[in-house]
């Protein structure tokens, strides 16, 4: 049990009630939707693993909600990669840059993280890339390799159709993304094209690849039996080693490999109705309200962008029945992206019975007249949103894990819902236990910065063939 | 030409009891009403902070004077006891004096030396607690008293050649005793509490003065020993880092006015501005030397002190925090080294100390709690700006029967800069 932590410096033990309050069974009723039973979680796991199959086919992939794009990432690092690599980082809410020098068994690295400003992320395509071009230069000036030609690897971590180890085109934007002139563009070429704008930098794309891929790579390179990359932070996406030939859409020779990564981009699962048996009034309205209403109805059920506002809703719903906050809210309670995804984190954090964080930030939204029973039924809630976010996960890994049929494998984790939320690893081993056929032992492993080095091990891998 | 204030506003009583207007060439007399705008801490509902009612034009003092009021910067006053939220119940003028007049009995600055209640630790307060604004968070509004106008008469008993004259454009230190509310008419009972204006400042810019500037001046200043410490601890090549949170008006002047105070070892002291919200990056960046980290509230803390301490290269040295929250001053603990020092607003110190300074002490950091600053640090502040030597944010004047509007458009880091009420246009 991950040890829980005094977010925000609270004081201990004052605020320790002498009973525990529980929550209250009008909340308790309310919020039975958000709780998956097993028959519910079984016949998603059936839905999931035909979209899955049906991504993977020739003549299925078009109509195919979960995609399965094939990464054309062939090999997982074997721990004789060496050199100098350049990584970037695209996704989530911050972009970087990274240098990273390869030895045996050691692994030296240098980032500096960027800002993307709301401007850029919703301006052009060209903004972007001449952005991404000019925090390339200046990271490549202050680590003294500007005059050098170094292999870069590229984390781009959203949807992606990839033709080749380095050619991809944008399927659609997310993540709050809504750049111009990119969808349906490879953005390899668009950042070479901004390198060649500028002039004065020299890269070789080794590789593009997408964050779960990083994550998976990065994972193998120290554990061997690494074979599945998920990414639950700001978005939710799988990755995992296909047998190449099960990759009909595979644009090469299938036997000259025995495995591929398949990019699954499972976010999107739901689009086509699949998920009605579980969506609630509040998914639909976090659904209507986005940038992308109708799609990545699991990622929206899951990942940190969208799961303090499934949080919001609920309480505000409960306010306006008078089920909380004697039925008096806030400004604040009432204005849309107000309710962070840490603050579950920090109020599953409190330690049982005790709401120091919880009483600071429902403090932030204007509702210091909650009472303990407020709290209790907050964090409850909190509880149940996280809960189900993991168990929705747990099924889609459970449907892979028994997919490959390997006797024992690792599970690469990262992503800022899994490596901050107090629970979120015991909830997902927990349950994919229960889900996984008898017989096979599995691990979740957190990876340490996928994106940034896995870029740099893909990028090292593709140079290790060349 | 004086302009009327439109008298149609949703907080006016029902009936109204000025005079008719008097021709402007005779002086406005004792029992003339004028419009008070009173800005509350903004609670719960935003609505609920912002109150205008009509009040006695005042007195003149007899070694004092009256001041018209042309531009108030937008800030609000510490909400003092519940009674003041039902001011509008009050049915008639005598009643509203009287209890204009026990409130100024209590005497005490708005931001230095308020009667204290103590809130427990849980955080039921005996004063209403503010959320988290994103204005507050970002040191756009904040609790102060920014009044610049004319001097309307002077006392019977000023001298004749004192330094100040009827018809001078003035701004008021905000001393123990201030009114609690922005009216068109103030009075000053010493005449050493006003400070003059050259020509080149306007009055807009003059009103920014005597609250968000000078706290700000008076935290750099406080800054400054600890930096000339660092320094000549570090040797020649040594730097100091300084942490600046936030890109509303506070931090915008803290960042002008650190940036002019350290320019002769620029190289030495190194800025970084933690920007709130894009805009203000893009603010931020307008000085070159100046560092720019986005702290993104949608980010896990520890995702943003990660973030801070790369952008600095490493642990920071001072912070200087204008948010008012446990949050803003938890992560800029985090953000600073063993040993550094955050100077944050001496009325948010004192609320937040208790909570934080177990935690400051495990790793010997000092909270300092900075006031309001001096009457001559002001006087020096008008002479920077009226040189140009430091120049004053970005500010929107908004006409004063706005300043609800304007209130909530700075609960929500809506205005770049200050947002100024203007009284009168005068300029």
């Amino acid at each position: 049990m991950r040890q829980t932590e005094q977010i925000l410096g609270g004081i201990e033990g004052l605020d320790t009630a002498e009973e525990q309050v529980t929550v209250s069974v009008p909340i308790r009723e309310r919020c039975k939707d958000l709780i998956l039973t097993d028959e519910v979680i079984a016949e998603l796991m059936r839905r999931i693993a035909r979209d899955v199959e049906k991504g993977l086919g020739k003549d299925t992939h078009k109509e195919a909600v979960i995609k399965c794009f094939i990464t054309y990432v062939q090999d997982l690092p074997n721990g004789t990669e060496r050199g100098e690599f350049l990584a970037l980082d695209l996704g989530g809410t911050n972009f970087r840059v990274l240098l990273i020098h390869l030895g045996q068994n050691h692994f030296d690295m240098q980032s500096k993280i960027y800002a993307i400003p709301q401007s850029i992320m919703i301006g052009s395509g060209e903004q972007l890339f001449d952005h991404i071009a000019e925090c390339l230069a200046n990271f490549m000036k202050e680590h003294d390799v500007y005059s050098h030609k170094l292999p870069l690897g590229f984390t781009f971590s959203f949807p992606l159709q990839q033709l080749g180890l380095t050619k991809g085109l944008l399927e659609t934007w997310t993540k709050g993304f809504k750049c111009s002139g990119v969808v349906g563009n490879d953005v390899v070429q668009l950042l070479k094209d901004a390198i060649k704008r500028r002039g004065d930098i020299q890269i070789q794309v080794c590789a593009i690849l997408n964050d779960t891929t990083g994550t998976l790579m990065s994972c193998a390179w120290k554990n061997h039996n690494c074979r599945i990359g998920l990414i639950v932070g700001t978005g939710c996406n799988v990755c995992y080693v296909e047998k190449t030939e099960n990759c009909e859409l595979f644009d090469g020779d299938v036997n000259a490999k025995p495995d591929c990564i398949v990019n699954t981009e499972w976010g999107a699962f739901g689009s086509d109705g699949s998920l009605d048996i579980v969506i609630t009034e509040y998914d639909r309205e976090i659904d209507e309200n986005s940038i992308n209403a109708g799609k990545q109805l699991f990622e929206k059920m899951i990942s940190g962008m969208y799961m303090g506002e499934l949080v919001r809703l609920a309480l505000v719903r409960f306010t306006k029945d008078k089920l909380l906050f004697g039925g008096q809210g806030s400004d604040f309670l009432f204005k849309r992206g107000n309710f962070f995804t840490k603050f579950v984190s920090e109020i599953e954090s409190d330690k049982r019975g005790s709401f120091i964080n919880c009483r600071e930030v429902l403090g932030e939204l204007g509702l210091a007249h909650a009472t303990e029973q407020d709290c209790a039924n907050v964090r409850y809630i909190c509880e149940c949103v996280s809960r189900r976010a993991a168990h929705l996960v747990s099924a889609g890994i459970a449907v892979l894990i028994n997919k490959m049929k390997e006797p024992s494998l690792t599970v690469g984790v990262d992503g800022s819902v899994y490596r901050f939320h107090p629970h979120f690893h015991d909830l997902m081993v927990e349950k994919i236990k229960q889900l996984i056929l008898p017989g096979i032992k599995f691990d979740l492993m957190l990876s340490e910065d996928g994106s940034g080095r896995g870029a740099a091990l893909v990028a090292a891998v593709a140079c290790r063939e060349n | 030409m004086p302009v009327e204030i439109d008298a149609a506003t949703p907080y006016n009583f029902n009936k109204r009891y000025s005079e008719p207007a008097v021709s402007p060439r005779k002086p406005p007399i004792m029992n003339k009403l004028c419009r008070q705008v009173s800005i509350e801490s903004p609670g719960p509902t935003i609505k609920d902070c912002v109150f205008s009612f009509e009040v006695p034009v005042p007195d003149v003092p007899p070694n004092g004077a009256r001041i018209r009021v042309v531009c108030a910067g937008a800030c609000y006053r510490i909400r003092r006891s519940p009674s003041i939220s039902s001011v509008s119940s009050t049915g008639s003028v005598s009643s509203l004096s009287t209890e204009l007049s026990l409130d100024q009995g209590l005497g005490g600055s708005v931001v230095g030396s308020l009667p204290r209640s103590s809130g427990s630790f849980s955080g039921t307060c005996n004063m209403p607690q503010s959320p988290a604004h994103h204005g507050v968070r970002d040191g756009a509004l904040f609790p102060g008293y920014e009044v610049a106008g004319i001097v309307e008469s002077l006392g019977a008993e000023v001298e004749d050649n004192a330094a100040i004259q009827e018809g001078d454009r003035v701004v008021l230190y905000p001393y123990d005793g201030v009114p609690h509310g922005y009216a068109e008419f103030i009075i000053v009972h010493e005449l050493k509490y006003l400070v003059k204006i050259p020509d080149s400042v306007s009055l807009p810019v003059a009103a920014m003065l005597p609250t968000g500037a000078l706290l700000a001046m008076n935290t750099v200043f406080n800054a400054h020993q600890y930096v000339e410490d660092i320094l000549h601890q570090r040797g020649e090549n040594g730097v100091c880092k300084i942490l600046i949170v936030g890109t509303g008006g506070l931090a915008l002047w803290a960042m002008r006015i650190a940036s002019h105070h350290f320019k002769d070892t620029k190289m030495r002291v190194q800025l970084t501005v933690a920007s709130l919200k894009d805009e203000g990056f893009l603010m931020a960046k307008e000085f070159k030397t100046v560092n720019v980290v986005q702290w993104s509230e949608d980010l896990y803390e520890r995702q943003l002190i990660e973030r801070t301490t790369d952008a600095c290269n490493g642990e920071v040295d001072i912070v200087i925090d204008f948010g008012t929250t446990s949050r803003s001053l938890h992560r800029s603990l985090q953000c600073l080294s063993k040993g550094g020092v955050v100077f944050m607003c001496s009325e948010v110190a004192e609320k937040l100390m208790p909570k934080f300074s177990r935690l400051a002490d495990e790793r010997q950091q000092r909270i300092k709690a900075v006031d309001m600053g001096t009457i001559e640090q002001l006087q020096e502040l008008v002479k920077l700006v009226g040189n140009g030597e430091i120049e004053p944010p970005p500010h929107t004047v908004f006409p004063a029967e706005e300043a609800c509007k304007v209130m909530e458009k700075l609960c929500n880091s809506e205005i770049q800069g200050r947002a100024i009420l203007q009284f009168y246009d005068a300029d």
